[in-house]
């Protein structure tokens, strides 16, 4: 905007020059054209005054000798002037003696007076003596049309070019002017476009990423839900089980199946979580072989069944850092690529490594297919995103541009080889980090018992099944919890009595306040008090890096370790 | 000063006609008398005719009393080139020798003339005054009752003088000297 009223401005600026100038030049031709005049005048007054002299030395010697007629022959003669309108000769009487005058011309005065040079309109007269040997003879009058119209066009043709010139620097400035402001207006107009454009794009490849997302899902819907159905089996059968066996030890062997069928779902619904991408990037070291493995019956599942996979993982992998779910998503969408490139069958290979390259310590996840495979133009441009060499429909490109974006957050780097008619080879490299898995510290998660025993926690929960679980697994690790069922309720408990702990609250409640809100509010009053949060969703703006979170489901140990660190002084 | 405008009036009284005889003479001296002088500014001489820068034009008059006297007013305040004029009346035709221009009228015409011929000396005869064939340089004629000129210009030629075109044209008519 203000560019556009800059450009105004020097429009205006420039247009005020090109005015300023046209006027300069135009005065300077007025003065010009005055000069002229005057220089003009005086010129051709001179120029008749020779003439004059030389009409009167010619006649000087018809007046000497009293000739008349040869006087007029003389001044006859002048007719061949056309610019001569009329002369006259008189004798030292003053008398006039000869005298000739063009048709429609007035005549030579009857008498003259000697004076200087008179100018009559165009005409300028002329009065000359006749002089011989020092006697005076005589006068001449000469009147003469000073300016023909060629001779009037061409001193006025000076102004009259310097007049033109200013109008066609003003019109090449005018449409120089335009032409400027419309190339502006259609630089906006295209600027405005592109930008539409731009926004356009932008929302097409957010509705591609979700439709990804999507189809992410639809990839794994068959197998999660006959997941979902093995476990809900385990659990259902479990429960009779548990209802009509007596036997403790039974009831232990059962209950164990349950926790991991409940832990597998768990997994998946977070694993379908991370696929519809609700969950920050968060980069912490894993261990690939145990993820890799862990992915197993995902695969299985999510693969046809004449699709053999083989996951090899040897022992004593170094950890690397990266986001495990992206990582996982990543492994899955080359497998789900390599299964379509073996419309026929094969054999999908994941095999994980360390390795070395110069000084520095790599860990190497290859996916190997026995598939159709691609020729090199192709696969110089897999990792390109929205490159798919899939029927439209059925691909969003964006698969393997995931893959290249989780390497590359990692530090590593992918890629690609590959055969027609022989396979595809994806090799993901990730740097060896010096930190261990996070899964080892849990373990020894253990002595943490202590430190959270006698605890009073405020359990913030409007969900009462929920709300009865935690108090639950709360007062098993030695805690006096105190449960309200939403924020204000919260508030109300902590003023009432100071003796809390520690604060437990969900993030989603009902109320204006959420938990995020609460944690803020809390410390606003009491800046030492601990809080841990802990939700169901995970979409990044519930989220404050402040509070330490617990994603539900979680374990008892989990939610131990939590609490332990953070009432950790 | 006054001279000139008598002899202007002289001569506008003449040009207006209805004037006495003798007046109307004086008068045509007074016009021919200024023409001679006037001749002289039209007329080149021979380098060797005057060996002073300063010597006066010599105006010699053969038989014509008056017009020497108007001639000697009429000169005296003249000057051509530098020249004044110098009015001498001769008597006899061996005399002509120191003129530049004589007017001669009367029965010593031919003597002069034969004198002057192959000299340098503009002679002018007058054919209002003389009947006779023999003319000078010049020779005077009424015309319109105006003073005109004839002019010899072969004759010029004899006695080494130029004159000039205008004054050849103003002439009635002209005797062309040979080609040269």
């Amino acid at each position: 905007m203000n560019r556009f009223f800059g450009d105004k401005l020097t429009g205006g600026g420039a247009r005020l020059v090109a005015l300023g100038a046209a006027v300069v030049l135009v005065l300077i031709g007025l003065a010009m054209a005055i000069l002229n005049e005057a220089a003009y005048k005086s010129q051709k007054a001179r120029e008749i005054g020779v003439q004059a002299q030389i009409v009167a030395a010619s006649v000087a010697p018809a007046l000497m000798f009293d000739n008349p007629a040869a006087a007029q022959e003389y001044l006859q003669a002048l007719s061949a002037d056309p610019a001569v309108e009329a002369t006259g000769l008189y004798d030292a009487t003053g008398a006039r003696i000869a005298a000739f005058n063009r048709s429609g011309e007035a005549p030579a005065p009857a008498t003259v007076r000697l004076g200087p040079a008179v100018f009559a309109g165009q005409s300028l007269a002329v009065i000359t003596p006749v002089v011989r040997n020092g006697e005076r003879l005589g006068v001449v009058y000469l009147r003469t049309d000073t300016e023909s119209t060629w001779r009037r066009f061409s001193r006025y043709a000076g102004v009259g070019v310097l007049i033109l010139l200013a109008a066609l620097v003003m019109t090449v400035f005018g449409l120089a002017q335009s032409a400027l402001s419309e190339a502006n207006a259609s630089l906006r107009e295209r600027a405005a476009r592109l930008q539409q454009e731009i926004e356009q794009r932008e929302r097409a490849e957010e509705a591609l990423l979700q439709s990804r997302k999507l189809e992410a899902i639809g990839q794994l819907t068959g197998g999660v839900a006959h997941d979902f159905n093995n476990l809900l089996t385990v659990v259902l059968s479990g429960l009779r089980l548990i209802e009509r066996n007596p036997d403790p030890a039974r009831r232990a062997s059962t209950m164990e199946a349950m926790r991991q069928a409940v832990e597998r779902g768990a997994g998946l619904t977070r694993q379908l979580l991370a696929f519809s991408r609700r969950q920050a990037l968060t980069l912490e070291p894993i261990d690939v072989g145990k993820h890799l493995q862990g992915m197993r019956a995902l695969l299985e599942r999510s693969l046809r069944a004449d699709i053999l996979v083989d996951i090899i993982t040897p022992d004593g992998l170094w950890p690397v850092k990266t986001d495990p779910t992206q990582f996982e998503l990543a492994i899955l969408n080359l497998a789900v690529n390599a299964r379509d490139a073996m419309p026929k069958g094969g054999v999908l290979t994941i095999t994980a490594a360390n390795a070395f390259e110069d000084k520095d310590q790599l860990v190497e996840i290859e996916v190997r297919d026995t598939g159709v495979g691609m020729p090199r133009d192709v696969a110089e441009r897999v990792f390109e995103p929205y490159f798919t060499t899939k029927p439209a429909g059925q691909g969003t490109g964006l698969g393997l541009s995931q893959v290249y974006g989780i390497v590359t957050e990692s530090g590593g780097r992918a890629a690609v080889e590959s055969k027609i008619n022989e396979g595809t080879t994806v090799r993901l490299l990730l740097p060896r980090s010096k930190e261990a898995p996070a899964t080892e510290t849990v373990a020894v998660a253990a002595p943490a018992q202590r430190h959270v025993s006698g605890k009073k926690v405020l359990v913030v929960e409007d969900d009462d099944t929920v709300a009865a679980m935690v108090s639950d697994m709360l007062q098993q690790m030695g805690c006096q919890p105190t449960r309200v069922a939403n924020a204000a309720d919260a508030l109300d408990a902590l003023a009432q009595r100071n003796g809390y702990d520690l604060v437990f609250s969900d993030i989603i409640m009902p109320g204006s306040m959420s938990g995020v809100d609460l944690a803020h509010e809390i410390h606003r009053r009491d800046p030492v008090m601990p809080i841990v949060l802990t939700t169901g969703f995970s979409g990044q703006a519930q989220i404050d890096p402040e509070f330490p979170l617990l994603r539900k489901p979680y374990q008892f140990e989990e939610l131990q370790t939590v609490l332990s660190q953070a009432l950790r002084p | 000063m006054w001279r000139a405008v008598a002899f202007v009036a002289v001569l506008v009284a003449l040009l207006a006609g209805g004037v006495a005889g003798s007046r109307a003479q004086t008068a045509e001296d007074l016009v021919k008398a200024t023409f001679l002088y006037r001749f002289a500014s039209f007329v080149s001489w021979p380098s060797t005719t005057f060996a002073d820068p300063q010597k006066p034009i010599r105006l010699c008059v053969v038989g014509a009393e008056p017009l020497a006297g108007q001639l000697q007013r009429a000169t005296a305040s003249q000057h051509v080139n530098g020249r004044g004029f110098e009015v001498v009346q001769i008597a006899s035709a061996s005399a002509v020798g120191g003129c530049q221009i004589v007017y001669v009228v009367g029965d010593r015409v031919d003597d002069v003339l034969r004198a002057a011929y192959g000299r340098p000396i503009l002679t002018v005869t007058d054919g209002a005054v003389d009947r006779g064939n023999n003319r000078g340089v010049i020779h005077f004629v009424i015309v319109d009752r105006r003073v005109r000129f004839y002019i010899d210009d072969a004759r010029a030629a004899a006695g080494h003088l130029d004159i000039d075109p205008r004054l050849l044209g103003l002439a009635v008519s002209v005797r062309r000297r040979a080609a040269s």
